[in-house]
């Protein structure tokens, strides 16, 4: 079968304006969503009462991470229109950012036709709206209680990280019941940066978080087509007439990226790493289904998989409140492996149906670098 | 394949950091009722070593049994949790519910405790309290185990239905409310108003409480979500769980209210003599055959706070849904490690933290009063009726004294005819003890003592409590690390600290309980109402949790302690207490963390913009 390619949409979007966002999403006719539940860090520069609460100088706050896919003619308007609607232009309300994919055994056509687009605005409605294009997103494993420590130092660089849980399937799973001696839990860190900071950022999250040594996590560098980021680093008790990030995404928006922000002299050139260059490969399946899938792709070569429960959400529903819960794998191989494995997938998923064909589906995108201590040694 | 070397090295590894977490949760209440024995009331500990080597099973047992939990258990709940909606009709998922809460009540049965409350109550003083704690338990038991089964049925058409919480919270708190606020025209009645609400304290058990959580959990895997639900759509069921066992227990009393039988008065006497045989049968016993009968004792409440449920839903799963685990062996595993591990702690308790708790109950009245100390009764041989003395009181009466050479100092003693044995000349006088800080016969230093006393172990043993852990385990879980376990358990502990120190008030002055229901219940409806809904579920359903096997013998050696001296009629209470004060903290806690961290919302700038 041959791919599709479309556009894979993600919202990082917080909580209280989950409502509004799934509201326009009905509206435009959006009905196949799934969230995964995150949270969001932001300095605490508060000073007074409010540090009597927050003792860290970390607040987490919690943000939903909704997905779903679009056709490729219809990504700017539906992202606009979501963007007008939820204020993402405003710092520290959300992000969002669309990759463009290939789309293995979904049906694009069904996302076509429920698409509603007489409820979206015109593109000269949403002239006033700017979508940064060709940046990068970062995404990183590492065992669960180290994200926090990274997510200080991103920070202070000016990059909000959003962290979710996973669960880590490799070398665990080999050890029979030892396994359980292992903690399985995992911290997901992604964050989107413009392309001029992306390779030195990487590199300095490798330090920071020492994944250069073994066991520690595994970091990787996909493309981001299009996207608006939220940069709200702290929260301040000192009230200004604009803060500096509304300053400073207003500049953005002038500029149309973020490449004049370079030159601010916190980042220094990149070490020499191993880096190697593949595909990721992103499994949506029913929950349950997904550790026969991963013990066949290890048998041909995976290192191991992260593995996430997803949340199916219905708008407004009728009588059909009872679905089958989902999880997503995800993968990364390097670029000799990625033709078969991408090929034992797609019919280890076809043996593993048993119900509702279109909720299970495998995209793929390219990863530009990725690196952890197995492949650079 | 590993090396074995590698193997132990692993699960050393991974013992001894599960273990160091357990003590670090035990520690505070350990060092805690030590310190204050041995520095404030200034007594010496009995029986050291048997305490300590208790303390040394409280930690081990809670080290396995939370892993059994997180092995086992839970993964048994949550996966049936996910299979069970989708695959029975709805009649048979709610039937299911209600023999789950029917049979966790069975298996957790609450009513020694409640008995052991209630072992002071008097016939004559409170006979319907009396009649139902002694010659009802089967009732008793059978209602707040429809109670529990009518909870577990609406916590989960509320999963399936996505109802909210609150507006199942209200009419469940004003009925209970209402019924109980009928004890204001009748005096016998009262005394059950506390029964009832202990009752709902106490039914959620270390076994159910995670069980039922999983379940909630795995439901709402397979419910589609909604955007305003937040992180915590899966509980609930605990909270039901303890409101509705307050009214069907009130519903209980008011019918044996109407059709009490007349005559029952009956021999109170033969309960106690029992219980003083099997104590008087423990101390002839030594330390090796005192663990022995202990740990057949523990074993047996292991086994059947665990089995039964387990294999119930075990059955359920694989026989007639026919679903399989992913990993059968942990599940094994983690069913053995939380029956090993709960036999264990309950050893543990039995031995050493329940043994200190009971200790320090009963000398704790002499921070405010005179106590007895029982334990150093002593016999003076030879008594010499000569040297016994005259003083007089202010008022002008007589009085006999002696004195007393004890650790070279020394001691008047008064002189009582009645412990004088003139056939064999001896004298038999049991040291009394107290008030430590006035020497008035009842002082408030010596009240506010025991007050501080008892906030604080209310705050430490909730620290040690296994299923407010996994609680905040599941709550940090959900949202992803937003909401902090250690925020979550500080707030809970400070709860029950307040809660148990108004439950001591209430038992030294004999307050009635329902004027202390009554305005917490009422502000915890306001507060609700402002609250969003993530936090009116796990605040409501931490209420579920606090009263947990550490907690409760401590209270109840305090609670026995202080009542005895104060003349209580029952000690009912401080557990309701300690059940309703938590969900305030946490509310209140919410309520300031929503504000300090409110958003520049949406509709500030459209306003500014229109």
């Amino acid at each position: 079968m041959t791919p599709v390619k479309c556009s894979h949409i993600t919202v990082v979007i917080h909580n209280s304006l989950m409502e509004r966002l799934l509201d326009h999403l009905n509206t435009i006719g959006i009905n196949h969503l799934y969230s995964l539940f995150g949270r969001s860090l932001l300095l605490n520069e508060g000073r007074g009462v409010k540090s009597l609460f927050f003792s860290s100088d970390l607040i987490s706050e919690s943000v939903d991470v909704l997905t779903f896919y679009l056709p490729l003619q219809y990504e700017d308007l539906v992202m606009k229109s979501i963007i007008k609607r939820c204020r993402l232009d405003i710092p520290g309300r959300g992000s969002i950012f669309s990759r463009y994919v290939d789309l293995h055994n979904g049906n694009i056509d069904e996302l076509l036709s429920s698409l509603n687009t007489d409820a979206l605005p015109t593109a000269e409605e949403l002239s006033d709206v700017t979508l940064f294009e060709n940046l990068t997103q970062i995404l990183c494993t590492m065992s669960k209680g180290y994200a926090d420590e990274l997510g200080k130092v991103l920070l202070h660089l000016g990059v909000v990280p959003t962290i979710t849980y996973a669960t880590g399937t490799g070398l665990r799973d080999q050890l029979g019941l030892l396994r359980v001696t292992i903690p399985k839990d995992k911290e997901f860190v992604s964050i989107i940066v413009g392309p001029h900071e992306a390779s030195s950022i990487m590199d300095k999250m490798i330090t920071w978080a020492k994944l250069d040594r073994p066991g520690r996590g595994f970091i990787w560098q996909v493309p981001v087509k299009k996207g608006v980021v939220n940069f709200k680093t702290a929260q301040k008790t000192i009230g200004q007439a604009a803060s500096t990030e509304q300053i400073i995404a207003a500049i953005d928006s002038l500029k149309g990226d973020f490449t004049w922000r370079q030159g601010g002299g916190v980042l220094s050139e990149s070490k020499q790493r191993n880096y190697y260059k593949g595909t990721q490969l992103i499994m949506q399946v029913n929950e349950g289904t997904s550790l026969p899938i991963i013990k066949a792709l290890m048998a041909i070569g995976i290192s191991g998989a992260t593995v996430q429960p997803l949340r199916t959400l219905s708008p407004e529903f009728g009588d059909e409140h009872l679905v089958v819960p989902q999880e997503i794998i995800r993968v990364v191989v390097t670029e000799d492996k990625a033709k078969s494995v991408l090929a034992m997938a797609i019919q280890q998923m076809g043996a593993q149906e048993n119900s509702i064909l279109q909720n299970t589906h495998i995209f793929s995108l390219p990863v530009i670098r990725a690196f952890n201590y197995i492949n650079s040694v | 394949m590993l090396r074995w070397r590698d193997a132990i090295d692993l699960i050393w590894a991974y013992f001894k950091k599960k273990t160091v977490a357990q003590m670090k949760a035990v520690a505070f209440i350990v060092i805690y009722l030590f310190c204050f024995q041995t520095f404030i009331l200034d007594i010496p500990i009995h029986e050291l070593p048997k305490i300590i080597l208790g303390i040394v099973f409280v930690v081990m047992g809670l080290t396995f049994f939370m892993e059994g939990l997180v092995l086992g258990i839970m993964p048994i709940g949550e996966n049936l949790g996910t299979k069970l909606p989708a695959q029975a009709p709805l009649f048979a998922v709610l039937l299911f519910a209600f023999i789950l809460g029917v049979g966790a009540t069975f298996a957790e049965p609450a009513i020694g405790i409640l008995r052991a409350m209630g072992s002071s109550v008097e016939v004559q003083r409170a006979p319907l309290l009396f009649y139902i704690l002694n010659e009802k338990t089967l009732e008793l038991i059978v209602a707040v185990g429809v109670g529990v089964g009518l909870a577990v049925i609406f916590g989960v058409l509320r999963l399936i239905y996505n109802w909210s919480l609150k507006p199942l919270i209200y009419p469940l708190v004003i009925t209970a409310l209402g019924l109980s606020l009928y004890s204001l025209f009748n005096a016998d009645f009262a005394h059950i108003v506390g029964l009832a609400w202990d009752c709902g304290a106490v039914t959620t058990g270390p076994v159910t409480v995670p069980l039922v959580i999983a379940l909630g959990l795995g439901m709402s895997r397979v419910v589609a979500g909604h955007s305003d639900e937040g992180t915590t759509s899966g509980f609930g069921v605990v909270t039901l769980a303890s409101l509705f066992p307050v009214i069907t227990v009130l519903l209980m009393g008011l019918y044996y209210n109407f059709n009490q039988p007349n005559d029952i008065i009956l021999e109170s006497t033969i309960q106690h003599s029992s219980q003083l045989i099997s104590e008087a049968v423990e101390k002839s016993l030594t330390i090796k055959q005192q663990i022995q009968v202990s740990l057949q004792k523990s074993f047996i409440i292991a086994a059947q706070a665990i089995l039964p449920l387990c294999l119930f839903m075990l059955v359920v799963f694989r026989l007639i849904l026919r679903q399989s685990f992913k990993y059968v062996d942990e599940i094994a595993l983690g069913l053995f490690l939380s029956l090993f591990g709960l036999t264990i702690f309950s050893l543990g308790i039995d031995f050493g933290l329940g043994k200190l708790g009971k200790q320090v109950g009963q000398v704790l009245p002499s921070a405010y009063s005179v106590i007895r100390l029982d334990n150093e009764t002593k016999m003076i041989e030879n008594f010499n009726l000569n040297h016994v003395q005259f003083r007089y009181t202010e008022d002008g009466q007589e009085e006999q004294f002696f004195y007393l050479n004890k650790d070279k100092k020394m001691e008047i003693v008064l002189f009582d005819q009645n412990n004088y044995d003139p056939e064999k000349k001896t004298y038999t006088f049991t040291p009394s003890y107290g008030p430590i800080w006035n020497q008035d016969s009842f002082s408030l230093t010596g009240i506010l003592v025991v007050l501080f006393f008892a906030f604080l172990m209310g705050y430490g043993a909730t620290l040690a409590e296994p299923a407010l852990n996994t609680l905040g385990d599941t709550v940090e879980d959900l949202s992803v690390g937003t909401f902090k376990k250690k925020n979550l358990i500080q707030a809970v502990a400070i709860g029950v600290g307040i809660g148990i120190l108004i439950g001591v008030i209430k038992i030294i002055w004999s307050l009635p309980l329902i004027w202390l229901i009554l305005p917490p219940y009422v502000l915890l409806m306001i507060l609700s109402a402002f609250s969003t809904e993530e936090f009116v579920n796990i605040a409501w359903d931490s209420a579920g949790v606090t009263t947990g096997p550490v907690t409760v013998p401590l209270v109840l050696s305090m609670g026995l302690g202080i009542g005895a001296q104060s003349g209580a009629v029952e000690g009912f209470g401080i557990l309701a207490m300690a059940s309703v004060c938590p969900i305030m903290s946490v509310l209140v806690m919410g309520l300031f963390l929503n504000r300090f961290r409110r958003y520049p919302s949406i509709e500030d700038f459209e306003g500014a913009e229109s």
